[in-house]
């Protein structure tokens, strides 16, 4: 891993409550944590693949290689309980959270507000 | 706590004591769960005095645990010479929390839950962590050559209940992804048996560290040929904290959650059941069978199951303990032992089943006979539920015991 994003990835944890990872989200999952976000009073960072607009926190882009990285670091340990992998692809071998809207049981929102407690 | 654990847990305090890490010390345990009041006992034990029980769960804060008054984190600073002992699977997050607060003294993890989690992002931990992938890819390829082409579904955790919703909703997940081959990988032999009871094709059992390898191989690799069927485990699977916002069933965690499936999907039924040898020594209908030990789940106050034995003698049941390895049976009672798969056709010979709400319940789910299931009045985990609230059992009689004196069962 570059140690350029090592030391950013390690201040925005000291820095920030959460440092979310926004992975391919689809256009709904943006809005939805848009509006979470709006009511949330935690300090979190937005770390993205793509610019997003109109996101009410912090927010820097990554490079293409540093998403890499990014990404395999989060895979090989967890390394923080303040970072949010946060994704609603279904390419993953594990189950995801969003299925808890699928069924009924609770809504996105819902879902979204609990990743962020 | 299983036996595994409590033996690095007692292995760890033998070696801490040893050190001399606790004289001079007050000591703190933090997060109270089954694991810590186990903790807590090996302290009473050798005579120390615990001087609280730290929990960030306002609804515990307030009460005690053994004469231990259970307080908010924040009570141990400003405090000199303590140290603070933890017996939790979120021990990483626990000891970043004290830090982030100002704790500056000595915390000690007593027992390793979580391989998957170190909070840091050191050198050292991303070579160790690294290696540890390595590791894993090898012995998931080992798999990958054994089981060419087959689906491989991960339990991560050893158990029963997590193995039995798995096992229960599996066939409808399978059908949905046109799978045909299949294996599953538990830890531990018991978590074996449940995964045969239902016709697993095939297991593999796994250590707990060969498993955690190996999931981490599977997240690293992101193997689309495998699944991790689990509701917490590893980091990757977050379906707990949904629990943060609303009460959702534990089978509802893992028919909607884990599996994915509408809310009215029924789960399948053991199959591969088999008949205890000796079932006519057992007075049909006439026996209760108490099931008093679970790994995972808090005791019920001492004297409770002596009263429970007391009330089914004096209704003339003939009263057994279901005992496993080196558990022992219930004073007044008669020693159980027999194989998961039998378990459901001795219950339903004798007539009723009573046990502290675990994983075996969830095993007896299917058994006709009148069952009862037993929790402590605590909450779950970090949340704001009850205990009964989330592992409430449809078609059983749910019992939350408040009191050591009180046995509201009625035979």
């Amino acid at each position: 891993m570059a140690v350029s994003l090592k030391k950013s990835l390690e201040n925005a944890l000291k820095h920030y409550e959460r440092v979310i990872f926004l992975y391919q989200p689809s256009k709904e999952l943006c809005t939805e944590l848009r509006t979470i976000l709006k009511k949330e009073k935690k300090g979190i960072l937005l770390l993205t693949a793509t610019e997003i607009p109109d996101f009410p926190c912090d927010q820097r882009k990554l490079q293409e290689d540093e998403c890499k990285s990014l990404m395999e670091l989060y895979f090989t340990y967890s390394f923080s309980n303040h970072f949010i992998f946060l994704t609603d692809q279904n390419e993953f071998p594990w189950p995801s959270i969003l299925n808890f809207a699928k069924a009924g049981l609770a809504t996105r929102g819902e879902i979204l507000e609990a990743l962020m407690r | 706590m299983d036996s595994q654990h409590y033996a690095e847990m007692q292995e760890n305090f033998s070696r801490l004591k040893t050190s001399g890490a606790f004289e001079g010390n007050a000591i703190f345990l933090f997060g109270h769960c089954n694991a810590t009041e186990e903790l807590a006992e090996l302290f009473l034990t050798e005579g120390y005095t615990i001087e609280a029980i730290l929990d960030n769960n306002t609804a515990k804060q307030g009460k005690r645990y053994q004469n231990i008054p259970i307080v908010a984190p924040n009570r141990i600073l400003g405090r000199k010479n303590t140290v603070i002992c933890i017996a939790s699977r979120a021990y990483a997050s626990m000891k970043e929390q004290l830090q982030n607060m100002g704790y500056a003294g000595e915390v000690y993890g007593l027992v390793d839950y979580d391989s998957f989690s170190e909070y840091s992002l050191s050198g050292e931990t991303m070579s160790r962590m690294g290696e540890r992938i390595c590791r894993g890819k090898i012995s998931l390829e080992h798999m990958k050559e054994k089981y060419r082409g087959i689906f491989q579904v991960y339990c991560p955790f050893p158990a029963l209940g997590d193995v039995v919703y798995t096992m229960s909703y599996l066939p409808y997940f399978l059908a949905d992804r046109e799978i045909s081959k299949y294996v599953v990988f538990v830890v531990g032999n018991a978590c074996a048996d449940v995964a045969r009871m239902f016709g697993a094709q095939a297991l593999e059992v796994l250590t707990q560290k060969e498993m955690d390898e190996q999931v981490q191989a599977v997240i690293y690799q992101r193997d689309t040929d495998s699944f991790i069927a689990h509701h917490d485990r590893p980091y990757v699977v977050n379906l707990w904290k949904i629990l943060s916002v609303k009460k959702i069933p534990f089978d509802a965690l893992y028919r909607c959650g884990v599996f994915g499936l509408p809310i009215d999907c029924k789960p399948y039924a053991p199959a591969d059941l088999a008949v205890y040898d000796k079932l006519e020594e057992i007075p049909a209908g006439k026996a209760a069978v108490l099931s008093p030990y679970a790994k995972s789940v808090a005791n019920l106050p001492s004297g409770y199951w002596d009263s429970i034995v007391e009330c089914c003698s004096r209704k003339g049941y003939r009263v057994y303990t279901n005992v496993a390895g080196e558990e022992k049976e219930l004073p007044g009672t008669f020693r159980l032992e027999v194989q998961l798969d039998e378990l459901q056709s001795v219950v339903e010979r004798a007539g009723v089943f009573i046990g502290l709400r675990s994983g075996l319940c969830d095993v007896l789910r299917w058994a006709d006979c009148r069952k009862i299931a037993l929790y402590r009045d605590c909450f779950y985990s970090s949340t704001s539920w009850k205990v009964e609230e989330v592992f409430h059992l449809d078609g059983w009689e749910n019992i939350v015991v408040r009191d050591a004196e009180s046995c509201f069962i009625h035979l």
